[in-house]
Order: C-alpha cells, then sequence, then structure tokens
C-alpha cells in the first residue's frame, strides 16, 4: 500500500513543498526505512512515529514501512515530518482516507504519547499553503497556529494530537481554524519595557542616540567600564521608527525559522535588540550550519544589533560584518547549498577607550601605553570603522548626576522627532533609481553625499578648521556632512548649518589622534 | 550443565512450548556465517524467527536482555538468508519473537514468550 501527504521543508526564511510518501509491505522481513537526505532528527523519527501510533492505540503490526522525502536531493532537518509519516502509515493502514489526506498541507513534530510538539517556521509554510494554491489548508501544532493565520483567516487547523487530526481527516470531529487580529496583536505585542528616561544624565549621548536613530548611523560608543553604553543601548530600540507591519511580519519569519519564536507569541511587533556575547564565533553571527541558520545579525533584522567589548570580538568575527552593513543582507554559502537571509540592522558598538578603561576617567588613573592603547584601537580594522558614523564619548557621571531626581526625556517623545526626520529623509530619496534603494541618511553612498550634503562657505570654514586641528581624515570629512544631514533633518531645516556641522564634528572622536 | 547443553535444552523445552500453541516448525539451528536461528516456524500466514535465550534462575541479567542491538543485526541478517532459500519470489510476512526459558533449581521451568520483540 502506498500513500502520500504533503508537507513543507525551510531553506533560509522561505519553505519548499516536501512530498512524503510511505509505502508498508506486510512480507518479508519488518524495517523502517527513510529515504531522500534525512539528517538528525529526520532520521530518529521513525522511533517517535511507531511509538505515538501504538500509544494513539493504532494497532500496528510489524511492517516493511518505507518512506520516501521527495525532492530526495535536499537535505531534510527536524521533527516536523514526524506527523505526515505517521498520518502516512495510518493511510496505508485504511484507518484515513487519501483523499482527505491530499486535500491538506501538513507539518508538527510527535511525542511518544501521539500529543503535537511545535516546529520552527510555521509562518513560510502558511505563506508556501497559500502560494501553492490547490490546499484547503495546513494542519499545524497549536502551538505556531496563530504565528500561522496571521497570513489569513480560515486555513490554518490547530492540531494537539495524532487522534485528533485522525478523527478530524475521518470527519468524526471539527477542528475550528485559527483566527488572529493582526492590528490587534500588533498594539498588544508594541509595548517597550525600558524607556530612554531611565538613563540618568548623559544627554550628549542621549542626543547622539537620537541622531543615530533619526539618520540610520551606525554608531559607536566609547567610555569607561559601568558608564551606561549598555543601558542606552538597550533603549535604541525605543526611540526608532515603530516597524511597518511588512517589516514585522519579515523580521518574525526570520525569528520563527531560527526557533526563537516563544511558544504563544505570534508576531515580533518590536524592533529586535541582538547582543551576542564577544566570544560569538562567525558562523553563530551571520549564520551557517550544514543547513545554514541565520545568524544573529539576520535576527536584528530591522533592529539594533549591539556588540559589547567591541574591540574584544575575534577579527574575523568582525570582518563578515562587513556585507550585510553594506548589502542589508548575507548570503551563507556552503559546499551544498547557499542562502540569502536579510539582514538590515542598525549596529551599536561599545567599547573601553583603552585597555585597562580609565583613559577618560577624570579621576582613576590610566596605566596604559600609548602603544598599548594604539594596539587596542587598531584591532577595530579601517573599513570597519568606515561603516560606523557616529562615536560618541559616554563620560563616568559625577555624583550629583547619579543622584538626581528629575528624569529626562521619554522615549515617546524623542520617538516623534526621529520619525519626522525620517519622513525628510523618505521625500529626499523618493524618486531615485537605485539598485538599492536608500530610506536614510545612513545608507547615502559618497555620490549622494556630495548630492544632498551642500554647505554653506561658513560652515565650509569651520570644516576646514575643525579636520586641520582635530587631524580628522577624508574619511572622517564624508561621515562628518552625512550626520550633519540628519542633524540638521532633525531641526527641521533644509540647509546645513554651522551649528549642524559642529554637532557632527563632536561625533568623530575616535578619528583624533591619540593624545596622551 | 555446560552452556551448550543449557541452550540446547532450552530450545526443545521453547520448540514443544511452541507446537502446543499450534506452531509449524520449519527448521531448526539454521547456521549461517552471520548469525543463527534457533527456531523457525509457522504462525498462521506468518513466519516466526525465534530466539531462545536460556538462563538458569542464579543469573542475574532478565534472558530477553541478552538480545542486543548486535545481535538483533545478526538474527536479521540470518533471516534474510533463510528466506531467500525458502522463498525466493514473494516472502511471506514475518516477525522476529524471543523465547525467554529460565530453568530453575528444581528443574521446573519458567517460560516467558515476546511476540514481535523487535523489528
Amino acid at each position: 500500500m502506498l500513500s502520500k501527504v504533503t508537507s513543507a521543508g525551510l531553506l533560509g526564511i522561505d519553505a519548499y513543498k516536501v512530498e512524503v510518501e510511505v509505502d508498508t509491505a506486510r512480507s518479508g522481513l519488518p524495517a523502517f526505512t527513510t529515504v531522500g537526505l534525512p539528517e538528525g532528527a529526520v532520521k530518529e523519527s521513525k522511533d517517535r512515529v511507531l511509538a505515538a501510533v501504538k500509544n494513539s492505540g493504532f494497532p500496528l503490526p510489524s511492517a516493511r514501512i518505507t518512506v520516501n522525502l521527495a525532492p530526495a536531493d535536499i537535505r531534510k532537518e527536524g521533527a516536523a515530518y514526524d506527523l505526515p509519516i505517521a498520518l502516512g502509515i495510518l493511510a496505508c493502514r485504511g484507518v484515513i482516507p487519501p483523499e482527505e489526506l491530499s486535500k491538506y498541507l501538513i507539518v508538527g513534530e510527535l511525542s511518544l504519547d501521539g500529543a503535537i510538539r511545535p516546529v520552527r517556521g510555521a509562518l513560510s509554510i502558511a505563506a508556501l499553503v497559500q502560494e501553492l494554491e490547490g490546499f484547503e489548508g495546513l494542519i499545524l501544532p497549536k502551538a505556531n497556529a496563530s504565528e500561522a493565520a496571521i497570513r489569513g483567516e480560515g486555513f490554518c487547523y490547530p492540531a494537539n494530537s495524532l487522534i485528533e487530526v485522525v478523527r478530524f481527516l475521518n470527519g468524526e470531529e471539527r477542528i475550528e481554524p485559527t483566527k488572529v487580529d493582526v492590528a490587534e496583536l500588533f498594539r498588544e505585542e508594541m509595548v517597550w519595557s525600558v524607556d530612554l528616561a531611565e538613563v540618568k544624565g548623559q544627554e550628549h549621548a542621549k542626543r547622539a542616540l537620537e541622531v543615530a536613530a533619526a539618520g540610520g548611523h551606525n554608531i559607536l560608543l566609547v567610555g569607561p567600564p559601568g558608564t551606561g553604553k549598555t543601558m542606552l543601548a538597550k533603549r535604541l530600540p525605543t526611540i526608532l521608527p515603530p516597524l511597518s507591519l511588512e517589516e514585522a511580519l519579515e523580521t518574525t519569519r526570520i525569528h520563527s525559522v531560527a526557533g526563537l519564536l516563544d511558544e504563544g507569541k505570534a508576531l515580533v511587533a518590536t524592533r529586535p535588540y541582538r547582543s551576542p556575547h564577544h566570544t560569538i564565533s562567525d558562523a553563530g553571527l551571520i549564520g551557517g550550519g550544514q543547513i545554514p541558520r541565520p545568524g544573529e545579525v539576520s535576527l536584528a533584522h530591522n533592529g539594533i544589533l549591539f556588540l559589547d567589548e567591541f574591540p574584544e570580538f575575534r577579527r574575523n568575527v568582525l570582518e563578515v560584518l562587513r556585507q550585510p552593513l553594506e548589502d542589508g543582507r548575507v548570503v551563507i554559502s556552503r559546499a551544498k547549498i547557499s542562502i540569502p537571509y536579510p539582514a538590515r540592522f542598525t549596529l551599536v558598538a561599545a567599547m573601553n577607550p583603552c585597555p585597562c578603561g580609565n583613559l577618560t576617567d577624570p579621576v582613576n588613573i590610566c596605566r596604559c601605553t600609548p602603544q598599548q592603547i594604539q594596539r587596542y584601537r587598531s584591532r577595530i580594522s579601517g573599513p570597519l570603522l568606515d561603516r560606523i558614523d557616529i562615536h560618541i564619548e559616554v563620560p563616568k557621571l559625577r555624583f550629583d548626576e547619579i543622584r538626581r531626581r528629575e528624569s529626562g526625556e521619554h522615549s515617546e517623545d524623542v520617538r516623534k522627532r526621529v520619525v519626522q526626520a525620517r519622513q525628510i529623509q523618505l521625500e529626499r530619496f523618493k524618486g531615485m533609481k537605485r539598485k538599492r534603494p536608500i530610506y536614510c541618511n545612513g545608507q547615502m553612498g559618497a555620490k549622494e553625499a556630495r548630492k544632498f550634503c551642500e554647505i554653506s562657505p561658513d560652515s565650509e570654514h569651520l570644516l576646514k578648521t575643525a579636520m586641520e586641528r582635530f587631524g580628522l581624515s577624508a574619511r572622517a570629512h564624508d561621515k562628518i556632512l552625512k550626520v550633519a544631514r540628519t542633524v540638521a533633518d532633525l531641526d527641521g531645516a533644509a540647509d546645513i548649518k554651522p551649528q549642524h556641522i559642529s554637532e557632527a564634528i563632536q561625533y568623530r572622536s575616535l578619528d583624533r589622534k591619540v593624545e596622551m | 550443565m555446560n552452556r551448550k547443553s543449557l541452550g540446547r535444552r532450552g530450545e526443545e523445552i521453547a520448540e514443544r512450548f511452541l507446537k502446543d500453541r499450534g506452531y509449524r516448525i520449519l527448521d531448526r539451528n539454521f547456521h549461517t556465517r552471520w548469525g543463527e536461528l534457533d527456531i523457525v516456524a509457522q504462525d498462521g500466514a506468518e513466519v516466526v524467527f525465534v530466539e531462545v535465550k536460556t538462563r538458569t534462575s542464579s543469573d542475574f541479567v532478565r534472558p530477553e536482555e541478552a538480545v542486543n542491538f548486535k545481535k538483533q543485526d545478526h538474527l536479521r541478517k540470518a533471516a534474510e538468508i533463510w528466506l531467500a532459500k525458502n522463498y525466493s519470489l514473494e516472502p511471506p510476512p514475518c516477525r522476529f519473537d524471543v523465547v525467554a526459558v529460565i530453568i530453575k533449581k528444581d528443574n521446573e521451568h519458567e517460560i516467558e514468550h515476546l511476540r514481535d520483540a523487535f523489528t
């Protein structure tokens, strides 16, 4: 007896159709073979399936069972094929009518008692069902149902157990398709647990964050330990413009494929904040594995990637950041396959001013030699520093600043200004014909910077003096112009005025020579 | 009683036990270079390959536990050869049973029959 069940596998953030063919024969030696390049969890599937079928009360005399996962040339991973295989076996034994089975796309991991456990990438699989047409619906684990139902009503059938699915396919039980109110969900999930007002003092740094948020600039925070660099970085997502539904779906998809969506949570509605430890490997950062999985840069898509102790990251790890910073996506190539993942994020890096951390501290004395400091800073390569527009000092707070009662501005108010500035930028770059569209000042190349960052003669003079005084490079010059453009946008000014330039000059502290 | 004769005695007890239950014995001690089948019997439409494990009650481990993965592999290979010799065209449905025989000090014995012990 032969039966077919349609299921799905994941490649990158997209799902593809997998035909699960099950053949059972009562003649010959009993055996259970799985073909179609099964990896790890798929290979072990047979033991879970047999136990789940038996424990669900279906008699299962030993037989020769062959399972084929087509297309046979793509490696299959994960436990999502358990349920389709079990249903295929039961269809072979005449427990389920095959014509009912063919109406649905089915995914689910089985536990030994026949309960259905959640799978990865439900949102992508739901999208696949809609693309394919010809399917009445998607039968999937209940824990994934609300996530998949974002794609639409009436086609996601949540299942708790193998028995439930069998009874449903036999018409003995109804399963109500899951419904979610996306707008409502969006509103509910869009809450922040932190606020910019909680950071005492550091007005200068907060302003720099605002500029970074407004222009989509990457930012580097430099300061002694314990001055609030991490605290500031954590609050950057709260002042960024809210995610659009489209962006939220993209980010959710990545998190779902990585299996990082909390159970019952259907949507990532706030900008993600990822802060990997500095011991992370390059594969962990940009993604990797035999069947490449998304890395931290992709998990931070549409949000913030915070790298604390920036110079402590391994050199090769930092260098792989260059492609996603440039293109907004990463292509992970392995011998067998290469997969693109979206990775458009704002980089926030933090570092100490010197190895001991006390260089800019007015009280504690720094004991580092200039060579040590130079070596420490040179761990961050020029090309990488090129992609960071804003450097800002986060100094140690004085006692009265720490004890101050009144709180600063709330994230919400700052966010309003940021949204306005972004609006101006969207207008500016609208209608530009470019392979990669520009949405904010931070994405401008040298050509655009020249075009949009015209400055007046007095600004020119100011810039010249500053560059000579601080020994700034040509690289710094372009960055200053771009950041000045954002500062002017925040101001609502059409031209870049001297005060905008002078603020932008302050955001280049690392380009100055190390002064002892 | 040495190990060989203990085994043989257990197999005889098992054979009698299976016959009493209506099994038709097709073969005994079918030997191949990869493994040996103790008893091959017919139960209805099914061909049953029976592995007999005999122990004295003083032994600590339960006899059926001794049929580990390696042993199962040997039995599977031997069964394939037996099937090829006897049913080259259309093999019948098959299964593997384990019969555990425990011989006590007073020469009484206990039999445990595990149907469909592994696949």
